[in-house]
């Protein structure tokens, strides 16, 4: 007891709390510092012993914090604009939304270096060294590439159709049949049938039947896959009578490599309408398009 | 009015008119920075301890502490820390607190010192368990009727 009262003497004489060093009186909202830090006239500071997380909204727009993580998040309903902070990273990013771009700011290295926008329907990249960007659409599936080297800008269209989960946007072979829009099969639209490999587009065929006749095999996105014969009355097979092709087992090199839908893949002997290289396939118009 | 109506008006106001009942909050961060408080308002009433800031915006809720009378000062230990901050509420655990209460009419001096503890008035010393000290002195604005 008498103990913490001398200590308790002792903290209160150290600390300038008479009457004298007081001048700065009542009001002052919350009161004066004296040395080091003010307080912010917010009451007491307390931020080492109280969780310091929330959001704020002001006229122009919100603020959050969070404390564990360090991260914050600022957005100016004025500008259009979001600045975020990691503080893994150290970096901060700005999101603009008028003009679809961003900027990040790495305080490490001092520099811009690169960025991503997530818009409504989007997300990208742009690397500001580079000067190249992408941006992926959602709704579409399809990825827009800028190449500042070339200053040309390429769609990479995702085989919605197909769910093969690759993109194409290379060179058109178009369909020699010129169909319209599904007029391949009679204007019906066709979709993939999950239970059938491919979808079905080669070919009936249940996935795991020991019927359908191996065709060799592609290795692919570090899977391998095999390939089967084509089913005569097949879209596949439609396919390549169109474009005059043949199958053969996959496996050489120097072959036409078509990714249909649902990762059936085929190969064929190249023509002179199609030459050896790797195709998607568009199954609206039924059309080949390279890589 | 009569003269003397007037004097018992003007005594009544004085009397009634607010006492500056405030006091002082230093409170010292771990890093060694340090704010400080004046205007605070202290207030007891039922067995709670409320710091109030000057602006408003904190109050400081002290309650369930373990009272003992030594002579004529209350000394309390302990009890649960409340700050109500930005519309929010935060238990802050501590590692000690030590209040002295002085309820009497006179100064009185705290044991083992010479230093007083003034008339209705509190100090204190707590230290939280992130390390952050808070001390303080003040007038009680409202205390418990004897």
């Amino acid at each position: 007891m008498r103990i913490l009262s001398f200590i308790l003497v002792i903290a209160l004489a150290a600390a300038p709390l008479t009457a004298s060093a007081q001048r700065a009186g009542r009001g002052g909202g919350g009161g004066g510092a004296t040395r080091s830090t003010s307080n912010q006239g917010r009451g007491f500071n307390m931020s080492n012993d109280v969780p310091n997380k929330g959001a704020a909204t002001g006229k122009n727009g919100s603020a959050a914090y969070n404390k564990n993580t360090g991260n914050a998040a600022v957005y100016n309903k004025n500008t259009g604009t979001a600045t975020t902070y990691n503080k893994n990273t150290n970096s901060t990013t700005q999101y603009n939304k008028n003009t679809n771009n961003s900027n990040t700011y790495n305080k490490n290295n001092g520099s811009y270096t690169s960025g991503a926008y997530n818009g409504k329907n989007s997300a990208g990249v742009y690397n500001k060294n580079t000067g190249n960007a992408a941006v992926y659409n959602k709704n579409t599936g399809n990825m827009k590439v800028y190449n500042n080297n070339t200053k040309t800008y390429s769609t990479y269209h995702y085989n919605n159709n197909g769910r093969n989960g690759y993109y194409y946007g290379g060179r058109v072979v178009v369909n020699p049949r010129y169909y319209p829009a599904w007029g391949w099969n009679r204007g019906v639209a066709w979709a993939p049938y999950g239970a059938y490999w491919g979808g079905g587009f080669w070919g009936a065929f249940a996935i795991g039947a020991a019927t359908a006749a191996v065709a060799g095999s592609i290795y692919y996105a570090n899977q391998r896959y095999s390939s089967y014969y084509v089913s005569t009355g097949s879209p596949g097979a439609t396919l390549l009578s169109n474009y005059g092709l043949r199958q053969v087992p996959c496996g050489p090199g120097g072959l036409v490599v078509i990714y249909g839908p649902n990762l059936g893949i085929i190969c064929a002997q190249p023509n002179g309408l199609v030459a050896a290289g790797n195709y998607a396939v568009n199954v609206d118009n039924l059309t080949l398009q390279s890589q | 009015m009569r003269p003397v109506g007037l004097i018992v008006v003007a005594i009544v106001l004085a009397l009634s008119a607010p006492a500056s009942a405030t006091g002082n909050v230093r409170i010292q961060q771990r890093d060694g920075s340090v704010q400080m408080y004046t205007g605070v308002t202290f207030k007891i009433a039922n067995k709670t301890l409320t710091m109030e800031s000057a602006d408003k915006y904190s109050r400081v809720v002290l309650r369930g502490a373990d009272c003992a009378h030594e002579g004529d000062i209350v000394r309390c230990t302990g009890g649960a820390f409340t700050l109500f901050q930005g519309g929010e509420a935060h238990a802050v655990k501590f590692r000690s607190a030590t209040f002295y209460f002085n309820l009497t009419d006179q100064d009185q001096t705290m044991p083992l010192s010479t230093m007083k503890v003034g008339a209705h008035s509190v100090v204190f010393v707590m230290q939280t368990a992130k390390g952050t000290y808070v001390t303080g002195n003040g007038k009680l604005d409202q205390e418990p009727a004897p």
